[in-house]
């Protein structure tokens, strides 16, 4: 899987600002499409409530004629395996890719912040930063996990 | 009446911005010991004031150097064993491991937990807080811990969580193990190995790998985060977090890797009387200024031979002690645990 790992060299401050800056826009996408799976993974549910109500529908619907009753149950289940089919279309189609993408985003960003974090220090004294910038760029780095997982 | 050396008194370090006063202070202690009130001695003749930490670095050095003649004799100390997994009805006394990323938290824990186990497996850079309930000891000597191992990642939420959930919780420590290791830490990411060395050699041109100076340029660098982090530590306990902190021990780990200049460790992590103080000193006597009662051992501790290369890019630097060395070191570094703990 490829890395979207930042190539760029880490050596002075200005380095080290466009990178976390970088790695925040990125932590915002990673956000952003955390929510887009989220809706998707509520629709797949839904379908799949769907599908669950039209077969419980077929078993426990009203006893009719038996001609009367066998379109009933054809309908039910057409309904469930239609239902079933968006939810594994969701599947196929939005879940799976967006899942690839997070984790993809969610371990270079992580790869980039620890650099930071083994450079910020060494770089943050060699440039003499003042209080309040390092006060600021440690709440920052604050903000994204070691690398365990969710981020943010 | 008993004698005093003034001019030692006056000589100490601590109160070499007083000494007129310090002079009077102790004149006054000598006669309130003549109608029965206490006064305290430490090695050197040195009054202790009151408000002076119960300790002193003497004792601390010389507990150091016990263990330095131990391994040097290759004499081994008698069996220290911690089992995992009894005495779990027990109270258990919460200690806590702190450290700087890549000093060694994890491996000192897994030693202490299995001392029989020289060839433990590795570890890898621990992406939360790790907690575990351990017996050290052996027989009757057996005292349950509860361990929390912070991650050294700073300025990480795993590690800003931890350690206040740790450091002011209910279940606040009495001990804490401050792990170093002299600027030998492993870098865990690959990707970072290529920035230090980047960074390195924008700054000095000449930063050739294969050479002395740039070793000791990797531990510097690395002795910089090592001081942030300590001083991470120390603000938070003199911030009034750890109120039941009684003690602290400075686990130099990893010394097999640099047991030639074993001295010069020493005279960094242990303050002395007659020497100004480096930062990493300076910041240790300020905590036992904080915290009087402190009881504090400074150790040099290997958990295993483990080959190290600072940067992908440098040579190997192999373990130079055997395993009976590496086994007296964690021996006593045990011996010393469970005396605290007790």
């Amino acid at each position: 899987m490829m890395d979207d790992t930042s190539m760029e060299k880490i050596d002075s401050g200005d380095a080290f600002e466009r990178i976390l800056s970088q790695s925040e826009k990125r932590l915002d996408e990673v956000h952003e499409w955390r929510s887009r799976l989220g809706i998707a993974r509520r629709a797949q549910v839904a379908a799949g409530s769907v599908a669950l109500v039209a077969v419980a529908v077929a078993l426990l619907g009203p006893n009719r004629s038996s001609s009367g009753q066998g379109t009933w149950i054809a309908l039910a289940l057409l309904t469930a395996a239609a239902a079933l089919g968006v939810s594994f279309a969701i599947q196929v189609r939005r879940v799976n890719p967006l899942g690839r993408q997070v984790a993809i985003k969610e371990r270079a960003v992580l790869n980039d912040v620890n650099r930071l974090r083994e450079l910020f220090i060494y770089i943050s004294q060699r440039e003499n930063w003042g209080d309040e910038r390092i006060r600021n760029t440690k709440s920052r780095l604050s903000k994204f996990s070691i690398g365990s997982g969710a981020i943010g | 009446m008993p004698s005093v050396n003034l001019r030692t008194v006056t000589s100490s370090q601590l109160y070499a911005s007083r000494k007129i006063e310090v002079q009077m202070v102790a004149q006054l202690l000598i006669r309130t010991d003549s109608v029965g009130l206490r006064t305290q001695r430490i090695k050197g003749d040195r009054l202790r004031m009151p408000g002076d930490w119960n300790g002193d670095w003497d004792t601390v050095r010389g507990q150091w150097n016990s263990v330095h003649d131990d391994v040097e004799r290759g004499r081994p100390s008698h069996d220290e064993r911690a089992a995992r997994g009894w005495l779990r009805l027990g109270r258990s006394t919460p200690v806590l491991f702190t450290g700087v990323a890549g000093s060694g938290k994890t491996m000192l824990n897994n030693a202490l937990m299995r001392p029989n186990r020289i060839d433990a497996a590795d570890s890898s850079r621990s992406k939360d807080i790790e907690k575990q309930r351990t017996v050290f000891g052996s027989g009757r000597k057996r005292i349950q811990a509860s361990v929390v191992v912070i991650p050294g990642q700073m300025y990480s939420p795993e590690r800003g969580s931890g350690l206040a959930a740790t450091l002011t919780g209910k279940a606040s420590p009495t001990g804490i193990i401050h792990v170093v290791c002299w600027g030998h830490n492993r870098i865990w990411s690959p990707g970072s190995e290529t920035d230090i060395g980047d960074a390195l050699r924008s700054e000095d041109p000449s930063f050739n790998p294969d050479s002395e100076l740039a070793r000791e340029r990797m531990r510097e660098f690395h002795l910089v985060s090592e001081l942030a982090e300590f001083r991470e530590i120390c603000g938070l306990i003199e911030d009034g977090a750890a109120k039941r902190l009684s003690w602290m021990i400075v686990a130099v780990c990893q010394c097999d890797l640099y047991w030639n200049r074993i001295e010069q460790a020493r005279d960094y992590y242990i303050p002395r009387e007659t020497r100004t103080d480096n930062q990493f000193c300076k910041r240790l006597r300020d905590l036992t200024k904080e915290r009087t009662s402190i009881r504090i051992a400074v150790l040099p501790m290997s958990s295993r031979r483990i080959s190290y290369r600072p940067l992908r890019e440098m040579p190997m630097q192999r373990p130079t002690l055997d395993d009976v060395q590496i086994g007296i070191l964690r021996n006593r570094f045990s011996s010393t645990l469970r005396d605290f703990l007790g």
